[in-house]
């Protein structure tokens, strides 16, 4: 049982973080869709599996956040780019801002319990 | 577009249709452009390696894609996804189990009164549990014992009345008064050994050449084998679709050799 709750808790935090980790992927540069799912499936921590992103970039797209275009490649069919819209350059202030609040907030939580 | 071999193919069209079905009932997610990127992203991860690719290469890539099941958040599942999700969630993960089970026992024990209906809901429920199970990439592990029976006591039945269609059939056109006898006025009379050696003659030539027939849907539809005798078809491969085939084709000749006896 308390694997299971543990497991159900993990999976809650990765979908709460799963969105800020793709924005903030897509902040510096437009990146190619492959590429970019490829990046985050590697990043170890968040356990993402790559086939999750796509519906989120989709969702992300409909929310009007992430915009797509495509780029001609010479090793096959044309490559889907994606980057940020202004919107989502926006969203993603905020929920930088709102993360390192709640992080900090749970970090010096944890202090105080261990300097009592 | 990159080559393939039949059995990679396969596997990806059914990954990408798993793909579509379970985003299809969220409207916030494009389901058809997801499908066409995942499959996007299938060739691209092939390319560079041989081809045709294998199978065990595109296994690789859609490991790492991960469950279409898994793709949407159980809370969020519409429809009957949705419900059988729900259902199945419990204390254990087991309730649609041993939901399908109950039904199954209860089904044949009030069978004498009409009970048997009850066999249908549970064949549905275990075509659920597996359909769960295959979107969330988890084996069925002991559950089977709770829901293969369902299937069985459906599959059984009506796998033996589809491959004996023919022999069900012959009474109706072979008796006094049947179809052969209104077609045919020079056919053996009723009653004489003639028309009995011939009227069993035909008989297992139109049983082989039935079989011949479901042998060849097989062959040209291997896919259509294992959805619809999920999960024991699962290995089920075109080549497998000749003998049938072969063995109607067999049938029908010693159908012939009878009928030329008589």
């Amino acid at each position: 049982m308390t694997d299971r709750f543990f497991d159900n808790w993990t999976t809650q935090l990765r979908k709460g973080v799963l969105e800020l980790a793709v924005l903030n992927a897509l902040a510096d540069e437009p990146l190619y869709g492959y590429d970019l799912v490829r990046a985050l499936g590697r990043v170890e921590g968040l356990g993402i599996s790559e086939g999750t992103i796509y519906p989120l970039l989709s969702r992300l797209k409909r929310e009007g956040l992430v915009e797509t275009y495509l780029v001609d490649s010479s090793e096959g069919p044309a490559r889907k780019y994606y980057r940020l819209t202004e919107s989502g350059r926006t969203m993603l202030e905020a929920m930088n801002e709102h993360w390192t609040a709640v992080r900090g907030a749970v970090e010096s939580m944890r202090k105080e319990i261990e300097n009592r | 577009m990159i080559r393939m071999t039949d059995q990679a193919r396969e596997r990806v069209d059914g990954y990408v249709a798993n793909v579509r079905r379970a985003l299809r009932p969220h409207p916030e997610v494009d389901a058809d452009e997801v499908a066409s990127d995942v499959r996007a992203h299938i060739e691209e991860a092939l390319r560079g390696s041989d081809e045709p690719a294998r199978e065990d290469e595109v296994i690789a890539v859609l490991d790492r894609l991960g469950s279409p099941g898994r793709w949407v958040p159980e809370e969020e599942l519409g429809g009957l996804h949705g419900i059988i999700a729900r259902i199945r969630r419990g204390p254990d993960d087991w309730r649609l189990a041993y939901l399908c089970l109950g039904l199954t026992v209860l089904g044949i024990l009030a069978a004498p009164v009409g009970g048997a209906l009850l066999l249908l809901p549970a064949f549905v429920l275990a075509r659920g549990a597996l359909t769960v199970a295959d979107e969330r990439g988890e084996p069925m592990h002991a559950q089977r014992w709770l829901v293969y029976p369902a299937l069985v006591l459906v599959y059984v039945p009506v796998s033996l009345v589809l491959l004996l269609l023919p022999v069900a059939l012959s009474p109706a056109m072979f008796a006094t008064g049947g179809l052969v006898e209104y077609l045919d006025r020079s056919y053996p009379a009723p009653g004489t050994p003639g028309h009995f050696v011939t009227s069993v003659g035909w008989t297992v030539v139109a049983t082989g050449a039935w079989w011949a027939v479901l042998g060849g849907i097989a062959a040209v539809r291997p896919g259509l084998v294992r959805t619809l005798l999920r999960p024991f078809a699962d290995r089920f491969r075109r080549a497998a679709a000749w003998i049938p085939v072969l063995v109607g084709v067999a049938v029908s000749v010693a159908g012939i050799v009878v009928i030329s006896q008589a």
